[in-house]
């Protein structure tokens, strides 16, 4: 009988194996590599903790890319928008001599403004979002410029660099802390809401959405609010981090953000991809950053790997999904 | 009869530079099937989007329970518990079975999520009903094309429909799919569903329905009781003109050579063992039910698909290795059965569609000549009696049959000898279709060789010279088209008949 039973604890401990998303062992893999070529000091507490930090403002640029993605659009406008609200709060706070409650608060508003702004374009014309969002990017851009006045803003105020810079229990960081919520909420929209759905549904079947009585505009419209609102987010951190903006530090992200959605497997065709694995994704890039920093390897070189890990996860991902 | 559900009174639609309907009236009673035959463009679908509150009618009333109602989305036709099933599938692929059916309706909880819980109890409940074992957390891009029919009709019965509308609901089903979901249809009709039934299919009259309307030209023509009418006096409705039910290929003119030989063509689990052959002047049908792999067989010749094991010989040319460059370097032409996705480019003119397979041939070095290209187009598209000059009118503009003649045209441009047709027309309107049957024995007769794939029955037997059937991969019998009937294909092709048939 001993034989027997074993059978179905064995069955059951092979679909627990393969329930685990194929992002979570190339991150374990990644680990083992990583730790390998970089000896002791990679796989510390320390390091792990910092490469948590690391994590915790593109994580957040990463949903507002996935809500894009999800919903068959993609927003090329994040980045920009993240230096932009960074600008204006460093900017209100050391130019206008505000508190830096209210200034970190305009500065998300400003942020939420430009997803606005996307928004309202994208659901009420049909232009492809790629276009909008490149020309957004750059007003986006040349605002925070003006804001700026084309410098580095310092505001190296205690208070202000709070948020980005302390830690809860002399250990978590308050910007992960920020991130998890945030994480924890956009995973129950996604999954719990109308909202949710919906943009599943509309990045699956725009026609058939609407054929269902779906205000597919309406729901576009949220979703790049939502992710202008996430960037802005991601802007004031970075900001609060760092004790300084320029026009220039929010740069990039946007492309990190789709990187890290779709290497946590979120199809470009729109209607695929989690909140979690999103996550996994992000955790996946800052891991291979940190490592080949530690490595020694000059940034030059960094991006050639960075750029392979993209394509090779994205690959994988659908020869994979091909295959069943 | 029952009680009126549901009447539609003069109904008038315009769209820029048409009138898709002038002028319709209908009515529907309570518990009927009642079908409504038309051909492509006659207006049918345009009207049920009416019903369904897609399109605003310009005139006319909608009357439903003895009110006039005016629907302005489809979210208050909803309302009136009436439904519709598309032809084009509307699930959405990535949800679940249970999202797609209450997907705008989500049962919520108090506290404004969605109750996961009851809307899973609800579509079971459903789906029990319709009595079929679909699981309701699956998702719909794992379900085929049969299963996801089943939960279309789930979606449309889970707002309480009492006014149900079909439209073409069978064409992409095999035989046995097509008799699941009439049983289905008879036991809702049972509860109390009215429905109405768009289809082009006349055979499905007789099997399901209660009355039919027949629309023309955006008029309606009449209303018949089903068993007060025949197929005959249907057809004439339809066309306006009796249809001549005898053979459309005349003279025999197949020649001694061969345009195809395959032996022993075999590939994983969807070919086993196929041995066949056209002769130049020669139609060969190939029937058999969805799924049998007749498509495969024509995607394995062509070189679409990979074989495991056989050869394929072309004009006598034994090809060593199959892929759809050597075969249009051979003369071999393919209509693939999806013509808008795998047959044109949609969004091109109708002179680049054309050319597009014969740049090699036209243009020695590279360099595009637009005289010739267009020169070329031109004389095709007459040939073929494209029904428009303006070779830079886009394809996806056109209708069906000449979409068709358009891809018929861009191989014959290649010079094609062998001729696959698959599906040739299918979504083609009664006299397009005629027009391309007459091309296809025109085509015969000037010594090609063609292979046509088809699921119109009267099809196959009016115009092929020989008919292969198929069943489950394998060629099953060989029948001659002369004195075949319709019981003998699709007792091969279904399986009831054993022994294999063979042209005497």
């Amino acid at each position: 009988m001993d034989r027997f039973s074993n059978t179905p604890s064995t069955a059951r401990a092979l679909v627990l194996l393969k329930s685990v998303p194929a992002n979570i062992y190339a991150m374990l893999l990644l680990f083992a590599l990583l730790g390998y070529l970089c000896g002791p000091r990679f796989l510390t507490l320390q390091n792990f903790l910092n490469i948590v930090e690391q994590c915790a403002i593109l994580s957040i640029i990463s949903v507002g890319s996935l809500l894009a993605i999800l919903s068959r659009g993609i927003d090329l406008s994040l980045g920009a928008t993240m230096s932009l609200s960074g600008v204006v709060a460093a900017q209100l706070v050391t130019g206008a001599g505000w508190p830096v409650v209210p200034a970190m608060l305009i500065g998300v508003l400003v942020g939420i403004c430009i997803g606005i702004f996307n928004g309202l374009i994208i659901s009420r014309t049909t232009i492809d979002p790629f276009i909008i969002t490149l020309g957004s990017m750059n007003i986006t851009f040349s605002l925070a410029l003006i804001a700026s006045k084309g410098i580095t803003v310092s505001a190296n105020v205690p208070m202000f660099r709070f948020l980005g810079g302390e830690y809860f229990a002399e250990i978590i960081p308050y910007s992960v802390l920020i991130a998890l919520l945030i994480y924890a909420v956009f995973n129950i929209i996604t999954k719990r809401t109308r909202l949710g759905t919906y943009i599943y549904a509309v990045g699956g079947n725009e026609v058939s959405a609407a054929l269902t009585g779906i205000n597919v505009s309406r729901i576009k419209f949220r979703v790049y609010a939502l992710s202008g609102l996430l960037a802005a987010i991601a802007g004031v951190l970075l900001a609060s981090r760092l004790g300084s903006a320029n026009p220039g530090q929010g740069g990039g992200y946007e492309f990190y953000g789709i990187a890290a959605a779709v290497v946590g497997g979120a199809s470009m065709n729109g209607g695929r991809g989690t909140v979690w694995k999103t996550l996994a994704g992000t955790f996946i890039i800052s891991t291979l950053r940190n490592g080949l920093n530690m490595m020694g390897l000059p940034v030059s070189l960094q991006l050639i790997f960075l750029g392979l890990i993209i394509i090779g996860a994205v690959t994988v991902d659908t020869m994979s999904r091909r295959g069943s | 009869m029952g009680q009126k559900v549901l009447s539609l009174q003069d109904i008038v639609k315009e769209f820029p530079g048409v009138r898709a309907l002038d002028g319709v009236s209908f009515d529907l009673e309570k518990g009927e099937v009642h079908i409504l035959l038309g051909e492509n463009g006659a207006g049918k679908s345009t009207l049920m989007k009416i019903l369904a509150g897609v399109y605003q009618p310009l005139d006319g009333k909608i009357i439903i329970n003895e009110e006039e109602v005016h629907f302005s989305n489809p979210s208050q036709a909803l309302q009136k518990h009436i439904s519709i099933i598309y032809q084009e599938f509307n699930l959405i692929p990535n949800l679940t079975v249970a999202q797609n059916i209450f997907l705008g309706r989500e049962p919520m909880q108090k506290n404004g999520f969605i109750d996961r819980e009851k809307m899973h109890e609800e579509a079971r409940k459903i789906l029990e009903f319709l009595n079929v074992a679909i699981p309701v957390q699956a998702e719909v891009s794992e379900l085929g094309v049969a299963q996801q029919q089943l939960v279309e009709v789930a979606k449309a019965l889970s707002v309480n429909a009492e006014i149900l509308i079909m439209d073409e609901p069978t064409s992409t089903l095999s035989e046995s799919e097509i008799e699941g979901l009439f049983r289905i249809i008879r036991n809702l009709q049972a509860n109390g569903v009215s429905i109405i039934y768009i289809s082009h299919r006349l055979q499905e009259v007789k099997k399901i329905g209660t009355r039919v309307t027949v629309i023309r030209d955006g008029k309606t023509i009449g209303t018949r009781s089903v068993q007060d009418t025949d197929l005959d006096e249907l057809i004439s409705m339809m066309v306006g003109r009796k249809i001549t039910k005898e053979r459309i290929r005349g003279k025999n003119t197949v020649r001694e050579q061969d345009a195809l030989k395959v032996s022993n063509l075999c590939q994983s689990k969807k070919l086993k063992d196929i041995s066949m052959h056209v002769k130049r002047g020669e139609i060969v049908g190939i029937a058999g039910l969805v799924g049998s792999g007749r498509t495969e067989l024509a995607n394995a010749i062509f070189g679409i698909t990979p074989i495991d094991k056989g050869e394929v010989e072309i004009f006598g040319k034994n090809l060593k290795s199959l892929s759809p460059a050597q075969s249009i370097r051979n003369h071999v032409g393919f209509m693939p059965e999806n013509r808008k996705e795998d047959g044109l480019a949609l969004e091109m003119s109708i002179v680049h569609n054309v050319v597009q397979a014969s740049m090699k041939l036209l243009f020695k070095w590279g360099y595009i000549h637009e005289k010739i290209e267009y020169a070329a187009a031109k004389k095709l598209c007459a040939e073929l009696k494209v029904n428009t000059g303006d070779m830079d009118r886009i394809t996806q503009n056109l209708s069906g049959g000449n979409q068709q003649k358009v891809v018929l045209a861009k191989w014959l441009c290649t010079q094609s000898e062998l001729l696959i047709f698959d599906e040739p027309t299918r979504g083609i309107d009664v006299g397009a279709k005629e027009e391309i049957h007459q091309l296809m024995v025109k085509l015969a007769e000037s010594g090609k060789g063609i292979i046509m794939i088809s699921s119109d029955l009267p099809e196959v037997l009016t115009l092929s010279d020989r008919i292969y059937i198929m069943r489950e991969g394998e060629i099953v019998a060989e029948l001659p088209g002369e004195g075949t009937t319709q019981e003998d294909v699709i007792g091969y092709a279904a399986g009831r008949k054993e022994s294999d048939g063979q042209v005497q």
